[in-house]
């Protein structure tokens, strides 16, 4: 997985998305979330993952790579929705319809939102001691994570992973890990010396940028009514059975590839422009 | 496979509630108790510990969709109040990539919690009766951790019993007969009838309604056997993880924490 781009994507990000607040995002992504939860009908839910892919397609951070992101609890889904066979092939699609979507739709905000600007929010309801380990533990996975692939990459080229050596293995990897352990302890030492330096008394301070609302609020708050809307709609029987089921993924489907050829035209237009032209021949 | 993995809207709402509720009022509890203490040493302790946790939780052993949790050593690490905390970053910042739903945060605190604690006080009893003779903690780490997530894991089967969802009945395609693809009068009941609204109207397909026999036994058994081959992985890397830190730091693994 790609985990370490979550945190480049979110900070270097230009599109509109991105300039949505923390706040309207994250609100957009509990109604996503609660049409989820709230519909049970296949049809709605790739509609809403059609168009959370079409979001995602027009941030042009990288479509393939956050999809894929996002469909890691898929393996997991298609476990449960085995176990849950009823001979019915819609019961395994809604199942893992549910997990991609709900998936898609917390990743499309850590990707477009610096977690400042998210555990700043989730500060304001969790304890202090929980908002301030949140901005710590966050920082620390991807130092951590890095480093873990850096050891990994080690032991391989000193030959500590080979293959059908599964005991070795497993006692290289352990002191991988251990040494891993080790290292992040002496790191949050060092954290704890440099919050000290700079006067922390046990609360650190947040940033107000989260709140700040403006019309990029918009998308974001609007995706969120619609995704709940359909769901509603599902449930009620307002969606005029298969044919009008169809007719809204097939909608859905248009707006994702009219967002992938609107943005490859984009990236097009941008390649061919005379300034970037200009920047490469100087680099 | 200590923890749920059960995406959202497949959960009843009263269990997924109640497990916000018990967990949070947990991290209320322990949150509080711990201001009293000195939080400016624990606070990136705390930290890297859960980000150790996550990054363990990373790394997909695909073939039996298992990975290592590190719960049990982080329970051995900074001890069951403080792993209870972490438990919660960990399933909230997992929420976040997607890994688990948002609605099973509060369960999966629930469970990754009392893997800190279980494991924990399991450990303390077992390294009693073997570390003075074995010089080593790799055994009581390893045990320890194999018996935590054969409670955790009963416990999770237990969640899904408790939950009484059939997912056979899980979607609601409203007029149209998932069995025959065929279609009725969308209109038959009146133009406006809310079965969200009135859910004691609904005839059939009720999401939170088991009728068509799910198979417990056969989620059951699933778990159980690719739980066991995950148990065996992690209680032998989380011993070997303990092993080594008792020869570098051994005051971790001992008693002496870092706090």
């Amino acid at each position: 997985m790609d985990i370490y781009l979550i945190d480049y994507w979110a900070q270097s990000g230009q599109s509109r998305w991105h300039q949505a607040s923390a706040l309207a995002k994250m609100i957009g992504t509990a109604l996503t979330i609660a049409a989820v939860v709230l519909s049970g009908d296949v049809f709605v839910l790739v509609a809403v993952y059609l168009l959370l892919a079409a979001v995602v397609a027009g941030t042009r951070l990288g479509t393939r790579r956050i999809l894929l992101l996002a469909a890691y609890p898929g393996i997991f889904a298609v476990l449960f929705a085995l176990s849950r066979w009823d001979g019915d092939w819609l019961t395994p699609a809604t199942i893992i319809a549910k997990a991609l979507t709900a998936a898609l739709a917390t990743v499309l905000l850590i990707v477009t939102t610096p977690y400042p600007d998210v555990f700043a929010a989730c500060q304001r309801v969790f304890p202090r001691l929980v908002g301030d380990a949140l901005f710590l533990t966050y920082r620390a996975f991807f130092l951590t994570l890095e480093s873990m692939e850096h050891l990994l990459a080690a032991l391989r080229l000193r030959g500590g992973l080979v293959p059908g050596r599964y005991l070795s293995n497993a006692r290289n990897i352990a002191s991988s890990l251990g040494l891993l352990l080790v290292n992040s302890l002496e790191l949050s030492q060092r954290l704890y010396d440099v919050l000290a330096v700079r006067g922390y008394t046990g609360r650190l301070a947040g940033s107000e940028h989260w709140r700040r609302l403006s019309l990029a609020d918009w998308p974001p708050l609007g995706l969120g009514v619609l995704a709940l809307t359909l769901s509603l709609a599902g449930r009620a029987g307002w969606l005029f059975g298969l044919g009008g089921r169809l007719i809204l993924v097939t909608a859905a489907l248009a707006v994702l590839l009219g967002v992938l050829v609107y943005s490859a035209a984009a990236v097009g237009r941008a390649r061919r422009s005379p300034s970037l032209r200009a920047e490469r021949s100087n680099l | 496979m200590s923890h749920l993995h059960i995406p959202d809207g497949v959960l009843p709402f009263w269990l997924w509630g109640l497990g916000y509720v018990l967990a949070l009022a947990i991290v209320a509890y322990v949150a509080y108790r711990q201001q009293r203490t000195d939080l400016r040493r624990k606070l990136p302790l705390l930290g890297v510990m859960a980000a150790v946790m996550l990054v363990g939780m990373s790394a997909e052993i695909v073939p039996i969709a298992y990975h290592l949790n590190l719960t049990v050593l982080a329970g051995i690490i900074i001890g069951p109040s403080l792993g209870f905390i972490a438990a919660f970053i960990v399933s909230f910042i997992l929420a976040l990539f997607g890994h688990g739903g948002v609605t099973t945060v509060g369960l999966n605190t629930l469970l990754i919690g009392a893997e800190c604690a279980i494991g924990y006080y399991l450990f303390r009893l077992l390294g009693r009766a073997t570390l003075s003779r074995l010089q080593s903690p790799v055994l009581a780490a390893g045990l320890a951790t194999a018996l935590t997530l054969l409670v955790t894991t009963s416990a999770l089967i237990g969640i899904v019993g408790l939950s009484s969802v059939d997912p056979g009945k899980a979607r609601d395609t409203g007029p149209l007969d998932a069995a025959t693809l065929s279609l009725e009068n969308p209109f038959q009941e009146g133009v406006i009838t809310s079965r969200l609204l009135n859910p004691e109207e609904e005839e059939t397909g009720d999401f939170y309604t088991r009728d068509s026999g799910v198979s417990l036994a056969r989620f059951a058994a699933v778990v159980y056997l690719l739980g066991f081959i995950g148990w065996i992985i992690e209680g032998t890397i989380t011993g070997l993880i303990a092993g080594y830190v008792y020869r570098v730091r051994p005051g971790l693994v001992t008693g002496e924490r870092a706090l």
